[in-house]
Order: C-alpha cells, then structure tokens, then sequence
C-alpha cells in the first residue's frame, strides 16, 4: 500500500471534537488552572491532529484523546499537576478510619468539588475516569498506562478520601463511637 | 456475638465489591453475591445508596462547567489552518508537501510587507527577511497571538486598581505598572486598556498589555528582554523614524507588528489595525515607553 489512510479535517472535527467538554474538564480538575487547561486542550487536540493518520477509525476516539492528554500532564505539566507519589504503605487519616461516614442526603456542586480538589491527583484522575466519564477499568489502565488492580486500588482509596471530606459531622466524638454508630445501622 | 460478627464480616467481603459494583465490573455471579446481601442487608444498602450519591453528584458537579466558547473556536482554527497543509502521510508525499510549504512560505515572506523609510503602502519596498527577521518578529507575534487571542484574554477586563493590587506572579508589579497610565495618557480615549499582566509563552516572560478600540480592534503591547536579538541588526529596515525612535514593520496572518528597541528590552505592537494604524500607535507610544523601560534598566 503506497498511501496511508488519507486525512481530512473534518472527519477529524467530527470525531474529536465532541470531547471538548471532558477533556477540558478533566485537565481543569487536576492542574487546578483553568488557563492551563485550556492550554493543555489545545495541545492536546493539535498533537491528535498530527497523529491523526494514525488513529484507526471506529476505534474508541475519546480514549485515544484522554491518553494524549494523561500523556501530556504526566510528562510536560508536572509542576500543575503537582504530582505527590502515593504509596501503597501510605494512608491517609481519611483512608484508615474503620467507618463508613454519613454521607448528606443532599450534596452541593462546590462541596464535592472542594473534596475532589483535596486528594490526590493520582486518586482524582481515576475518579473523574471512572466517576464522570465512566470509562471501564480496562480503558482507564491503558489511557494512564497503569495495570488495572492499580485502577481498581485508587479508585478504592480515592473514594473513601471522598466521601471522608463529605461527611456529616456527626455528635460522635471519635472513630470508636461512629463505628458503634453503624453498626447499629 | 458470634453472629454479629459472622455478619460484620459478610458485610466487609460484599463492601469490598462495593466500587466494581457501582462501576459495572463485577462478574455475573459476584454481582448476585451483592445483590442477596443487599435484600437482607439494611446497613449495607444505605452504605450503597450513599456511594452511588456521590458518584451522581460528583458526575453532576463536574459535568456543569463548560469549556470557554474560545477554546473550541482556537481548536476549530488550528486544525483548519493546519489541516490545509497536509493532506497525505506518506512520507515521500509529506515531504514533497513539505517542499511545497517552503516555497509557499518563501512566497509567503515575500509578500508579506517590510516597509523601509517613506513607505505608506503595502505594495512598496518588500524584501525577503532574513531568519533572523522572521525570528525577532514571531518573538512579539507569539505572545499577542497565543495570550490575547488564543486564550481570550482581550475580553478579561480588569480594573487599573485591581492590577496594581495584584501581587501574584502574573502581576505586572511596581516595576510595570506605570505602563498602564503611560499608555492611556499616550493613547487616549480611543482606545481601553482591558488588561496588564506578565506571562509566559515558549521560555520567554513578556510584560503584556491588551487594549481594545474601535471596529473590533484587538491591540497588544508586548515587551519583553532581549535575548541578544536586535531589530537593527536583524537586517530589518526602519518603517518609520517619525518619533525619533525607529518603529519597524511586519504584517503575517492578517495581523501588524511594529515592533521598536532599547538596550535593554524588545517592544512590540501587534494588532488586527491596518499598517497605517499599528504603526501610528506603536510611534506614538514608542519614545515614552522606551524612557520608561531605560529607566528600569539602561
């Protein structure tokens, strides 16, 4: 074959661009910088754009588009995406209380995105995969390059950070008596 | 007791699933495991009904915030312009395309307008720009181009009070902001000062002010320290000395910069204004701004 697959921009626009929003909003969500964001965007969708030919239509686009973008924030932006390596031997005071907090009935937009900025952003970017854009496991281990029971770990950990800073404070004044507290759920 | 506690611990096994369930990942019969201990399983259920609320919420929350309106405007135009200059991949295709954008691109600076002294028009006195040249004008070009237009900060409209009273890192700071009232006063009222920041674009800082006018007019002055470059000495010819201080000239991609030098710092105006007027407003402010930047700094 003498030509590869011929490339046209609006193919590329219909196919790539309707993933904007997520990825404007993932990037805003773990550099914290809406301009940067932006910025990061527009990189990102500049270096789809030149890998375009490549792209093997039918294929999952937005994946392909999120692994650019991780790709980019692990390697080029990490003064943004202030990485802090969590290991698997540290844990978070949130991470070792052995309760289940209450959780409010109702929860406030600006409440559960000041508790989304607080973790980690190796836990952040596997909740908002998962959470917001409901990609499955599989999908989220390749477009961060991380094996699946890593996924499944943060997610576990990022989670219970969350709903941690969620929490009702309830009269219970430590640990011990919210546990008798649930327990008796 | 000890079947409280043979519950705890059916209860720990079935929240342990808790995450690949509310995902969809569990396998058929891990997924009916859960679903026996939730119909019997009150505290369970409630701990369940929580974690899914916060997944909903968080979802909702994220979801609600667009991306700014330029950006996908800025990605439209960067695929369109970029995608007329590539039409194969094959290498020996690209290369030949690649052949074609040099020349073109020769042609491009060709005709682009680089006005020597007593030139008024665009069809005067062009000259092919040295590489140099080409370098020293996309230094100011970038930062206009990228911060004012690509990022929408031209439509950002802060206050003189706030910009003096700002002290981040983007702040103009003691150092700069007289250029603010400098400008205004040198400018007049038929231009706004939407905003003056410092920034950062490809490893070079920039001192950066945008002002609007009329007709749409969208207008940067752009200074930054030199790196060893010089518009003198980058075989560039004055457009115009009218000030007595020598403003040279570019137009590329529909925008004018007309850019002039101190020891110390390069100065830039780059707008969407006609040759004309980009280069009256960079004569105008040019002697005031080249004083106060040899003040700061030789």
């Amino acid at each position: 074959m003498f030509l590869n697959r011929r490339v046209d921009s609006g193919e590329f626009e219909a196919v790539a661009v309707p993933h904007l929003n997520d990825l404007y909003r993932t990037a805003a969500h773990l550099v914290r910088d809406r301009t940067e964001a932006q910025d990061l965007v527009q990189n990102v969708y500049l270096l789809a754009w030149k890998s375009f030919h490549r792209f093997e239509p039918g294929t999952n686009c937005r994946a392909w588009l999120f692994k650019i973008l991780f790709n980019e924030i692990h390697h080029y932006r990490r003064k943004w995406y202030n990485k802090k390596i969590v290991s698997d031997g540290e844990r978070s005071i949130e991470e070792t209380l052995p309760y289940e907090p209450p959780i409010p009935e109702e929860i406030r937009d600006e409440d559960i995105l000041t508790a989304l900025d607080q973790i980690p952003a190796e836990f952040r970017e596997v909740i908002l995969m998962a959470d917001v854009h409901e990609f499955a496991y599989k999908e989220i281990a390749e477009a961060l390059n991380i094996p699946i029971g890593t996924v499944m770990s943060r997610l576990s950990r990022g989670r219970k950070q969350l709903r941690a800073k969620l929490a009702v404070p309830t009269e219970a004044s430590g640990p011990n008596d919210a546990r008798e507290e649930v327990r008796g759920l | 007791m000890k079947v409280i506690n043979f519950g705890e611990k059916a209860c720990e096994k079935v929240r342990g699933y808790f995450d690949s369930y509310l995902d969809n990942e569990l396998l058929v019969e891990t997924n009916h495991e859960v679903l026996r201990h939730l119909a019997s399983c009150e505290s369970c259920t409630q701990a369940l009904e929580a974690r899914t609320r916060v997944k909903q919420s968080l979802k909702r929350a994220v979801e609600r915030e667009e991306a700014p309106g330029i950006l996908l405007d800025s990605v439209r135009r960067t695929i369109r312009e970029s995608g007329r200059r590539r039409f194969f991949a094959h290498p020996f295709i690209a290369a030949a395309a690649a052949l074609a954008l040099v020349v073109s691109g020769i042609l491009a600076v060709r005709t682009s307008h680089l006005f020597v002294p007593g030139a008024t028009s665009g069809s005067e006195a062009l000259q092919a720009l040295s590489s140099e040249a080409q370098q020293i004008i996309q230094v100011g070009l970038i930062d206009h181009v990228h911060c004012a237009l690509q990022l929408g900060k031209w439509k950002e409209l802060i206050s003189f009070d706030q910009m003096r009273q700002d002290t981040g890192k983007g702040a103009l700071g003691p150092e700069f902001i007289g250029l603010v009232p400098l400008v205004k006063e040198k400018l007049g009222p038929d231009f706004q000062i939407v905003q003056g920041h410092r920034c950062r674009e490809n490893h070079r800082d920039y001192v950066h002010l945008i002002l609007t006018g009329q007709n749409g007019s969208i207008l940067s002055l752009v200074i930054t320290e030199k790196k060893g470059e010089s518009f003198s000495r980058a075989d560039l010819v004055a457009a115009t000395q009218a000030s007595g201080i020598p403003v040279y000239g570019y137009s590329q991609d529909r925008l004018e910069i007309a850019g002039f030098e101190t020891s110390q710092f390069l100065a830039y105006v780059v707008s969407n204004l006609d040759w004309a007027g980009n280069l009256k407003v960079a004569s105008t402010i040019a002697p005031s701004v080249s004083d106060y930047l040899r003040r700061l700094k030789g």
